[in-house]
């Protein structure tokens, strides 16, 4: 191309509307001579008008413009028209209400597994003491317990504590030998290592009736299983799992990058909430101080490990 | 509230959310990351209200970008990502497009993309200089190559994948 000619970048800004006046018009001057740059004029004219028509195939779907807010990390919770669409807002404000009623009361009533499986023992015990040793408190607590599979009613705030810890560590026992957990155990165990003792002595011990192993499915299948879209934090990698075939209870596992893991129990809308004891039967084994079990709607939430303070504050915010 | 500040809102927003939309590639997190940056334009009240809207849109996408790529790292061993929604054959094309032009977008250099996405979003060549820090006078020749690029990387994923299918 000669000096005389225009260049690419000359014919885009005219076109875009953007070449000053005065090279304007040297342009318009010199197209008007030149086929050529005339013909390159309207290359490029198409070349502007199919780059435009490919970003608005990746354009965001048209919404209506939230409300303006006022402080940083003040963004309105979503109008309720919204909630059914599951979005992130809505989302957040689920997992803060999670974390507004559950954090006083975590440590949630525990289940009372068969009585078999009580051998557990207390969260500090080592590992080599748990087939043998029964913890005082245990005692207790099967007496209080009632039949499997239903919550403990009403236990003090102590014995909540003692049973929940029990129960995660003999859960978190149990839980072994399934590698479909495996990773998130691992990486969600790192407190209380599991030890091979510890291991042996789970597999030893009579399966837990409730500690049943929740299987990976396709997320299409959780989808059939619940006939909508399940739950789950956007922008997030998501697990589906289940029981068994016949209960059509979704769990929905989550990561966080601090390592907390998000878990969701969700079944089809008319069958209502998914009991206490889905959440039980669920791999848990994270010191309970960290734990939160909530039920939103139809939905169970639990959150174990720490929320980052940033989280925790945006997530607050998003509520307010 | 500035009432000049609720006029650039009623104005920008659409245009800052199709900008991080194309970062982020999702329209409830676009839109998140967009009223943060109107948030924060209320406190720190900077002068060109646009130019450092999109500034710090185009920052905050970046973080976010990070922090999704440390989530899906802490998570490759334990995920099967859900597949795509099954839908109706239009929005299954529509996704597939959409697909394409993001895998087209990022075969981009960032500063051509960036470029692209700027003007796409409504900004003119002197904000888009102002705030890529290029001449103006190059901005134009940015966005020629750019627009050639994308459009012939979109052409390229169409026929590799004709040829995926036979």
């Amino acid at each position: 191309m000669s000096i005389s000619h225009v260049d690419d970048g000359q014919l885009h800004a005219y076109l875009d509307g953007e070449l000053p006046q005065a090279e304007a018009w040297r342009l318009e001057a010199h197209l008007g001579e030149c086929p050529a740059c005339r013909g390159r004029l309207e290359e490029q004219r198409a070349l502007i008008a199919r780059a435009g028509e490919l970003l608005a195939l990746a354009a965001p779907p048209a919404r209506d413009v939230p409300p303006f807010p006022s402080r940083p990390g003040d963004a309105q919770p979503p109008p309720p028209a919204r909630w059914p669409a599951r979005l992130p807002l809505a989302w957040a404000a689920t997992v803060m209400l999670a974390l507004a009623a559950g954090w006083y009361l975590r440590g949630e009533p525990p289940i009372a597994p068969a009585a078999p499986d009580r051998r557990a023992a207390a969260p500090h015990d080592t590992a080599r003491t748990v087939p043998t040793r029964q913890a005082p408190e245990s005692k207790t607590l099967a007496q209080q317990a009632p039949p499997a599979g239903r919550a403990l009613p009403e236990a003090d705030e102590a014995a909540r504590s003692v049973a929940a810890a029990q129960r995660d560590q003999m859960i978190s026992g149990s839980a072994v030998p399934n590698p479909q957990i495996t990773p998130l155990d691992q990486a969600a165990r790192a407190k209380p290592p599991p030890t091979p003792a510890a291991a042996l002595a789970a597999l030893a011990a009579p399966a837990a009736p409730l500690a049943v192993r929740w299987e990976t499915i396709p997320w299409d299948t959780a989808r059939v299983m619940l006939g909508v879209e399940p739950a789950r934090i956007p922008n997030l990698p998501a697990v589906a799992k289940r029981r068994s075939a016949a209960e059509r209870v979704v769990l929905v596992e989550q990561q966080l990058a601090s390592g907390t893991v998000v878990r969701l129990h969700e079944r089809p809308a008319a069958e209502g909430a998914p009991g206490m004891e889905v959440g039980a039967a669920a791999v848990q084994r994270v010191d309970v101080s960290e734990r939160l079990a909530r039920y939103v709607g139809n939905l169970r939430v639990e959150i174990e490990g720490a929320l980052p303070a940033d989280s925790l504050s945006k997530l607050l915010e998003l509520v307010k | 509230m500035p009432d000049d500040l609720a006029e650039i809102y009623r104005s920008t927003f659409p245009a800052l959310v199709r900008f991080l939309y194309r970062k982020v590639w999702d329209v409830e997190r676009a839109e998140d990351l967009a009223q943060e940056a109107f948030a924060r334009a209320v406190v720190h009240k900077p002068e060109s209200v646009r130019g450092w809207l999109f500034v710090v849109a185009a920052n905050m996408a970046r973080d976010d970008a990070r922090r999704a790529a440390r989530e899906r790292r802490h998570l490759t061993l334990l995920t099967s990502e859900p597949a795509s929604a099954p839908a109706v054959d239009e929005a299954v094309h529509a996704e597939a497009e959409r697909s394409r032009v993001r895998t087209a977008l990022e075969q981009l250099t960032p500063r051509d993309r960036e470029v692209l996405l700027l003007w796409d979003a409504g900004l003119s060549y002197d904000e888009i200089a102002t705030q890529t820090g290029l001449a103006r006078g190059a901005v134009g020749t940015t966005l020629a190559r750019a627009r050639r690029r994308l459009v012939e990387a979109f052409a390229a994923g169409e026929r590799d994948e004709h040829i995926a299918r036979g």
